[in-house]
C-alpha cells in the first residue's frame, strides 16, 4: 500500500455525513461575552442575564426561545458617568457596616494611540496596578500595564498574549500561544517578560505576593491545575482527589494559597471548589446546599485574605443557575449574598462583586447596597449593550474596579471605575 | 431584548455554515457528540472575536482555522464542561457496505496525533491547497507536506494492523 492507495483510502470518509449539527448559539454568545468578559471559568448560563436563545438543532431550523427578564437592577441610574443605588435591606455577610450607597465614575486608561483598542484583565488587590492587552493593526496585540495612570506596553512573542494578574510589586504574569497551538505562562519582573518553564499548553493565571504563581495545564483536551512555586521553578502539577479528576486553577490568595474549581471526570458537570494550601495539602470545598437551595456544585472565582468568592450552581438538563457565595476558610462556612443577582467577574473579601447585571451591563454588588449598575460610555438603558463591556477586576477596598467599555464607534477601550 | 446588528449578522452568517463546520470537526474527530461540542466551542471563539471578524476578507478561512486550532490545542479553554442544550437523538446512519471499512478508516485517522490528523483531513478531505492547510496551522508548507508524509505512513500502518481490504484500489491523481 502506498501513499496514493493510502489516500484514496481515506476519500472513503469524503462524503460521510455525521448527524445534523447540535449546536446552541445562545450559548455560544453567553459564553463568548462572558469570555470577552475575561470569565475565569467557563459558564453556562445564569439567572441574572436576559437571554434569547437560539437553538439550531438541524442546518434548517432556528428557534427562537424567549426568557422572561429579570427586573432592572440599580434602583436610580444617573446618565452620563455617575449611577448610585439606594441602601437595600439585605443583610451583610459580616458585622463589618458597608456603604449605604456607592457612586462611581468611569474614566479611560491611557494608551500609546489616540482610540487603540485595549482591555483590562487582571489587578493588584489594591487596585493601583491592571493589566491587559492592547491592540494593533491587523490581529497582532501587546500586553500592558497601568500603574496610577502610567502604562507600559510589552511585546511577548506568540498570538493572543495577555498579562492576567500582578501583584502589589508590579510582578505580573500571563499567557501567550507562541506556536499558534500551544500556550505558555509568561512572568514580567525586574523590568522584563520572560517565560515560565512548564509543559505546553499551560497558562499562568494567578500570582501571589510570595511569587506563587496558580495556571492551568491543557493536554489532549482536559485541563489541570499546575503551580509554579517560584518563578524560576518548572510548573508541576497539583494534587487532584482522584486519577480521573480535572480541573483549573482560579485564583492565588497573597500568601501564596490556591484555589479552583475540579470535577471528577471528563465526563460529570459536578463541579467543586478546592483549596491547595501553601504547605502542600488541599481540601474539596463543600457544595454550598445551605445558602443556595439545591446546590449540586460550585465554581471558585476568586480568593482574597482566605475569602473565596464563588458561585453554587443549581444543574439540570436543560439549565443552569449560579447564585454568588461566600465561603471563609477560617470558619468553613458559607454566607450568602443576597440579591447579588450577577455574573461574577471577580471578588473581595467583604463580599464585593464586579460582574455583569440584567441587560448584560457592568455592575458592582455590595451586601450593603445591592447592585449598582455602572456607568458606561454609552447610555444603554434597557438595550443590549454591544459585545465587550465587562466589570472585571476589583481592588481589596471595593472602591477601584477594573475593566472595559465599548463606545459609539464600537471601540472597545480599557477602563476603571473609581466609586466612593 | 434588542440583539445588535452584530449579533444578527453573527447568527446567520453561522447558522448558513453550521453544517460545513460539522463535517469539518466530525473529520477531525471522529465522533458525532465531540464534533457538537468542537463546533460548539468554535462558535464561541468566533463570537469572541466577531468584532473583527466580520471584516476579515476570508472569513470562512479564518473560521476554518479556528476549528481546527481548537481541535489540535488540546483545549485552550475549559470547554469540555460546556454542555448543549437537548441533543436531538441521534440518527441512525444507513448501514451499507463500507460502515465497516469507515469504521477503521476514521479508527486509523483517530489513531494519528492531531496535527497529523487535521493536515490529513484539510489537505485530502476538504481539498485545501498546502499553502492554505499551513495558515490554518500557522506552520510551513514544508511542515505540511512532512506532517502529510508522517501521517500517511501512519495510517498506513494502521490500516494494516486493522485489516483494511486492500483489494480494488485504483492510482490517485494528485491535484
Amino acid at each position: 500500500m502506498d501513499d496514493e492507495q493510502t489516500v484514496r483510502a481515506l476519500l472513503g470518509l469524503r462524503d460521510e455525513e455525521g448527524a445534523p449539527p447540535s449546536v446552541d448559539l445562545a450559548a455560544a454568545m453567553r459564553m463568548g461575552r462572558s469570555r470577552l468578559r475575561r470569565r475565569r471559568t467557563a459558564q453556562l448560563s445564569a439567572g441574572a442575564v436576559v437571554a434569547v436563545a437560539v437553538v439550531v438543532a438541524t442546518p434548517a431550523t432556528v428557534q427562537l426561545v424567549r426568557e422572561p427578564a429579570h427586573p432592572a437592577v440599580a434602583p436610580t441610574t444617573t446618565l452620563g458617568l455617575a449611577a448610585t443605588s439606594s441602601p437595600s435591606p439585605s443583610p451583610s455577610p459580616s458585622p463589618a457596616a458597608g456603604p449605604t450607597s456607592l457612586a462611581c465614575v468611569e474614566s479611560r486608561l491611557p494608551v500609546p494611540q489616540p482610540n487603540q483598542e485595549a482591555l483590562v484583565i487582571g489587578a493588584d488587590p489594591t487596585g493601583h496596578y491592571l493589566v491587559g492587552r492592547v491592540y494593533k493593526s491587523g490581529h497582532s496585540s501587546q500586553v500592558i500595564i497601568w500603574h496610577d495612570g502610567q502604562f507600559k506596553t510589552l511585546t511577548m512573542s506568540g498570538s493572543d498574549p495577555e498579562l492576567r494578574d500582578i501583584t502589589p510589586n508590579g510582578v505580573a504574569v500571563g499567557t501567550s500561544f507562541p506556536s499558534g497551538l500551544n500556550s505558555t505562562g509568561w512572568i514580567y519582573q525586574n523590568g522584563r517578560l520572560s517565560k515560565l518553564k512548564g509543559p505546553y499548553g499551560s497558562q499562568a493565571v494567578a500570582i501571589a505576593d510570595n511569587l506563587t504563581i496558580g495556571g492551568t495545564e491543557s493536554k489532549d483536551g482536559l485541563e489541570y491545575p499546575i503551580v509554579w512555586h517560584s518563578p524560576a521553578s518548572t510548573a508541576v502539577r497539583l494534587p487532584l482527589p482522584g486519577p480521573n479528576w480535572l480541573g483549573s486553577v482560579d485564583d492565588v490568595d497573597s500568601d501564596g494559597t490556591i484555589v479552583g474549581t475540579v470535577r471528577p471526570s471528563v465526563t460529570s458537570d459536578a463541579n467543586q471548589g478546592i483549596v491547595w494550601h501553601p504547605d502542600g495539602s488541599y481540601q474539596l470545598l463543600p457544595l454550598p446546599t445551605g445558602v443556595v437551595a439545591g446546590a449540586n456544585g460550585m465554581e471558585v472565582h476568586s480568593i482574597r485574605d482566605g475569602a473565596i468568592v464563588a458561585a453554587g450552581t443549581v444543574s439540570d438538563s436543560s439549565s443552569k443557575t449560579m447564585t454568588p457565595v461566600l465561603y471563609r476558610l477560617s470558619t468553613g462556612e458559607f454566607t450568602a449574598l443576597p440579591g447579588a443577582d450577577l455574573f461574577i467577574e471577580a471578588g473581595n473579601a467583604q463580599g464585593w462583586v464586579a460582574g455583569s447585571g440584567s441587560y448584560d451591563m457592568p455592575a458592582v454588588y455590595t451586601p450593603t447596597t445591592g447592585i449598582v449598575r455602572l456607568p458606561t460610555l454609552v447610555p444603554h438603558g434597557t438595550s443590549t449593550p454591544p459585545l465587550g463591556i465587562v466589570a472585571g477586576t476589583i481592588s481589596d477596598d471595593g472602591l477601584t474596579i477594573g475593566g472595559q467599555d465599548v463606545d459609539a464607534h464600537d471601540v472597545i477601550h480599557a477602563v476603571r471605575w473609581s466609586c466612593h | 431584548m434588542v440583539r445588535s446588528e452584530a449579533d444578527e449578522d453573527y447568527v446567520e452568517y453561522v447558522s448558513a455554515r453550521l453544517p460545513a463546520l460539522k463535517r469539518l470537526a466530525h473529520l477531525l474527530c471522529g465522533d458525532d457528540h465531540r464534533a457538537d461540542d468542537l463546533v460548539q466551542e468554535s462558535v464561541t471563539k468566533l463570537y469572541t472575536r466577531w468584532h473583527n471578524a466580520r471584516k476579515a476578507t476570508n472569513l470562512d478561512s479564518y473560521v476554518r482555522a479556528i476549528v481546527v486550532r481548537t481541535h489540535i490545542d488540546n483545549g485552550r479553554r475549559p470547554w469540555s464542561r460546556v454542555r448543549l442544550f437537548g441533543h436531538p437523538p441521534d440518527q441512525a446512519r444507513p448501514e451499507s457496505s463500507t460502515t465497516e471499512d469507515r469504521a477503521v478508516l476514521r479508527a486509523a485517522l483517530a489513531a494519528l496525533p492531531a496535527g497529523q490528523r487535521a493536515v490529513l483531513v484539510l489537505r485530502f478531505l476538504c481539498d485545501l491547497p498546502v499553502a492554505e492547510v499551513g495558515e490554518l496551522l500557522g506552520c510551513s508548507p514544508g511542515t505540511v507536506k512532512s506532517q502529510t508524509s508522517h501521517g500517511l505512513a501512519n495510517v498506513r500502518q494502521a490500516l494494516t494492523r486493522l485489516g483494511y481490504p486492500m483489494t480494488a484500489m485504483g492510482s490517485w491523481k494528485n491535484g
